[in-house]
């Protein structure tokens, strides 16, 4: 499992923590539990990326793609606690720009 | 002075991504790199993999020599490497990564798919 999901009642937002290493070999299965959320319930979610160790551009799709599906609603992605060497990827591929991203100063 | 050479084959499959991009920072660790620099190391090896993969080849040759840096070749080995296959959707964030990420990449193509990729990173 690569995240583990709560939905906040008293925000209307799905908190979602990511795990460990999002690569071509578990990206689908990330992608399917993300849409799974969605489909359940249309929120925002916050996406909390402090356990995240490694994510490539597989991963990057899947964070895409799920932000289509939300926006479709009206909904956005937000990402929190990013560690400094991961934002580097979504800053370099432009992805800054269309999630609201927070950097972790750890 | 020679340089030192680290072989790695793998067969073509996402389970394996995960070796190479082992591999390609442990040396990159002994060889001196900081922490970002192999960071950097290990997403350039994993998006090369990712292109060779959508060429659907056999096994996937990682070649790295060390010499003020690391040059690493990956090459798509097997029946159906250089044949066209579906590209992944985000190839080209794979290619802005490689760019940015490295000093030097170059892409060999093949039959309309990339067969081999070659990067080049060198020491601060």
């Amino acid at each position: 499992m690569l995240l583990d999901a709560n939905y906040d009642e008293g925000h209307s937002t799905w908190d979602v923590h990511l795990y460990g290493e999002v690569d071509i070999y578990n990206a689908e299965s990330l992608k399917s539990e993300l849409h799974a959320l969605i489909d359940e319930k249309k929120a925002d979610i916050v996406l909390d990326c402090e356990s995240l160790k490694y994510i490539d551009s597989t991963g990057l799709g899947v964070l895409v793609s799920a932000l289509k599906k939300v926006k479709e609603a009206e909904k956005q992605i937000s990402i929190i606690n990013l560690k400094p060497y991961i934002a580097k990827i979504f800053t370099l591929t432009g992805l800054d720009r269309i999630f609201a991203i927070e950097v972790s100063d750890k | 002075m020679n340089s030192d050479i680290i072989r790695l084959s793998v067969p073509a499959k996402p389970d394996y991504i995960l070796a190479v991009r082992l591999v390609v920072s442990a040396v990159a660790e002994r060889v001196g790199f900081d922490i970002e620099d192999i960071e950097d190391l290990k997403v350039a090896s994993a998006e090369a993999c990712t292109m060779l993969l959508a060429a659907e080849p056999e096994s996937i040759e990682l070649c790295v020599t060390v010499n003020n840096g690391l040059f690493l070749k990956f090459v798509a080995a097997g029946k159906a490497a250089g044949v066209a296959a579906d590209r992944e959707a985000n190839g080209e964030l794979s290619q802005y990564l490689l760019d940015a990420l490295v000093d030097e990449c170059d892409f060999i193509s093949g039959g309309g798919a990339v067969s081999a990729v070659t990067l080049n990173k060198r020491l601060p």
